[in-house]
């Protein structure tokens, strides 16, 4: 990651801003890289990163990979006419689909809630993806096993609410 | 005091906690909001409500009004003061209190937007409940939900119960955690998993008294109706024998609660028939006790005589002065006070808005309590905020209408969280586009000024005018000349207003879907 940020400050990444997670981890990243998140995007802007931006609610280990993630992406919104970019879109895609795919449910809850605290779009929207991929085409059953989710409806209103949205039920 | 950390021990070194409770409860309602313990609660309750003679609440007359104001008799003034807004959003149709108010707290219902409310009139705090409906399409009279609202003293919290009925049986009875801190924002099923053992009529109102709520049955002709009741905290269904009234059937009773306790009284009087108020002093032992008749034929005074005369359906309210008195409604909404020692009858000369209007429905009036007690937060604040249910709703909104309708299928806080507005809302935001914009200020029958609400009917399907009801007047407005066209109106000045509907031709006959 210290590579990363001494990179980025080369390429002229401007100043660094200290991220602080949930259980007091610092993070130094380049304005560059930290505001790929609209709210810190915004703090920049309202010139109080000065002394660290405490993040209440991410953990160290979610902040984690939500800075390797913003260091990966940092060169895709800034990046025009770059001549490695064809090799780096196929890269970023297999970077980002490690990324997701060995998660667990909790941790990949935390990721989307993380992304979605610091609004950075496009990661809220790939883990919000994935999760949607998880429950598209499952029955109500799988579902239930997938997420872990006890039934509490009775066997009554099972039918019932099956009867009410039987339009969805139809194959 | 003790029990209240919040407070400042410095004066009770000097006064017995007692007084120190006494004042407080002397304080205004707001003020003592902020010094709140569960026994102060109680104790508020008890001691604000017994200064000043009883207070009624007088729910909004229509659609239109939007206030619940409070009233006291015993002031004889005809002024009212307004207590809080109801809710918007309730779609057009009249929100009334189900039931009288439980510990501080009334339950509303929005008749035709189907939801359920709790609100606390004193503190003007509203929360809205999860959906009252029976799951299925409705059949009208054969599925539906009774919702009442009781108190658990040993949780001190309270809850909603709602009793489900389908196909005309009973199919469950649900419960609604209403600001404990186990509420999950969605009903769950009652406790010890039991059904209504009988049908409740969907109009028969639920009644609270000592620890239990209470409805009649009903039976089929022939079978006596009975006192159901469900312990709020044990959350089993039970059997209240009926007082010794000659007969054991409920039918022609109605129930109540006064002082507390369980009241049951006549539905109609008649010559035959006098008022008699019985209580359930003993709720263990079920000993009933004749608390009051009133013979409408042996009145002492022509006045009296008068308002039985008058009046069939005569609803006890409130027990007054010590118990010697009792707050009478009237099926006119005439508010007297009965005293039963002497046979005299005190007719109260109530507010503009008791009187009944022509085109209005009469406001159900209830017992007004004041008290600190909470309704709740609202339940799509609840559902949403355990982190991983905030996680899953952002994702479910990705998925299309088809799989969300399968998806409820998964538990109830999922159901409940796919059904909430702040998910449907939050799934589309992007999509909506302004079509047109009406500058209403040009025509005064739509103008803000006189019209309240103005609602789109309908899009023309061959020259896209749009038509407008303001109530008062129904009109097309049409975008590429800007003009509006009134259809009809009716005079400002008395009660008549239009109610529009748009017709549809159709093949397709209602409730036959999945049958």
């Amino acid at each position: 990651m210290a590579a990363a940020a001494a990179e980025a400050t080369i390429d002229g990444g401007g100043k660094m801003i200290i991220l602080i997670s949930a259980d007091g981890k610092r993070f130094e990243v380049t304005e560059a890289v930290a505001s790929q998140s609209q709210l810190i995007s915004n703090m920049i802007e309202d010139d109080c990163t000065e002394n660290g931006v405490r993040l209440p609610n991410v953990d160290g280990d979610i902040l984690t990979m939500v800075v390797d993630y913003c260091n990966m992406h940092a060169g895709d919104a800034a990046a025009d006419g770059d001549t490695t970019k064809a090799s780096s879109t196929e890269e970023l895609k297999k970077f980002d689909a490690e990324l997701v795919q060995a998660l667990e449910n909790p941790v990949l809850f935390k990721l989307i809630l993380a992304a979605n605290f610091l609004n950075i779009k496009s990661l809220l929207d790939m883990t919000c993806q994935r999760v949607a991929d998880m429950m598209s085409g499952k029955t109500p059953e799988q579902m239930r096993e997938t997420f872990s989710i006890e039934n509490d409806f009775t066997p009554e209103e099972e039918a019932a609410i099956r009867q009410e949205n039987a339009w969805a039920f139809d194959d | 005091m003790a029990s209240s950390p919040e407070s400042s021990p410095a004066p009770a070194r000097h006064i017995p906690d007692e007084l120190v409770e006494d004042i407080f409860a002397r304080i205004p309602l707001r003020s003592a909001a902020a010094l709140s313990s569960d026994a102060f609660i109680d104790h508020y309750l008890r001691l604000a409500n017994r200064r000043g003679g009883p207070k009624l609440c007088i729910p909004p007359r229509s659609a239109s009004a939007d206030t619940i104001n409070a009233w006291s008799p015993e002031a004889e003034a005809e002024t009212t003061t307004p207590l809080m807004a109801v809710p918007h959003g309730t779609r057009n149709g009249r929100i009334i209190p189900y039931g009288r108010p439980c510990r501080g707290l009334l339950l509303l219902r929005a008749i035709f937007a189907r939801l359920y409310f709790v609100c606390n009139p004193s503190a003007g705090e509203v929360a809205a409940l999860p959906d009252g409906r029976m799951a299925g399409d409705p059949r009208p009279g054969e599925d539906y939900a009774s919702v009442g609202l009781g108190y658990d003293a040993r949780t001190r919290t309270h809850k909603a119960v709602r009793l489900l009925y389908h196909y005309g049986h009973p199919a469950a009875c649900d419960v609604y955690d209403i600001a404990a801190a186990t509420s999950t924002g969605h009903w769950r099923p009652a406790a010890t998993g039991a059904k209504p053992p009988d049908l409740v009529h969907m109009n028969k109102l639920a009644v609270y008294a000592q620890g239990h709520l209470h409805w009649i049955t009903t039976k089929s002709v022939g079978d006596a109706d009975a006192i159901m009741s469900f312990s709020m905290a044990a959350e089993v269904f039970g059997r209240v024998p009926p007082p010794p009234v000659t007969t054991t059937d409920m039918k022609g009773f109605m129930i109540t609660e006064l002082a507390g306790c369980l009241c049951v009284y006549p539905t109609y009087l008649s010559s035959e028939r006098s008022l008699d108020i019985w209580l359930l002093t003993d709720y263990s032992t079920a000993t009933w006790e004749l608390r009051c008749r009133i013979d409408p034929t042996a009145a002492t005074s022509p006045e009296t005589n008068d308002f039985f005369l008058m009046n069939r359906e005569v609803t006890p309210l409130v027990l007054t002065d010590d118990h010697r008195r009792v707050l009478l409604l009237s099926e006119e909404h005439e508010v007297a006070e009965y005293d039963a020692a002497s046979g005299t009858l005190r007719r109260h000369v109530g507010p503009q808005e008791l009187r009944r209007r022509h085109g209005d429905g009469t406001p159900q009036l209830v017992p007004y309590e004041e008290s600190l007690v909470s309704a709740g937060r609202p339940y799509e604040d609840i559902l949403f905020s355990s982190p991983a249910a905030w996680a899953v709703a952002l994702a479910l909104r990705r998925l299309p209408a088809r799989e969300l309708g399968r998806l409820k299928l998964v538990c109830r806080s999922w159901r409940t969280m796919i059904e909430t507005d702040r998910f449907a809302a939050a799934g589309d935001g992007d999509e909506w586009e302004t079509l047109h914009v009406i500058d209403l200020a040009w025509w005064p029958a739509f103008s803000p000024r006189a019209a309240e609400l103005v609602v789109p009917m309908a899009v023309d399907g061959r020259d896209g005018r749009v038509l407008l009801d303001a109530s008062k007047a129904l009109g097309y407005y049409d975008a590429r000349s800007t003009t509006l066209e009134t259809v009809c109106s009716c005079s400002v000045d008395d009660d008549e207003f239009i109610n529009a509907a748009v017709c549809e031709d159709s093949l397709v006959c209602p409730y036959d879907r999945g049958m």
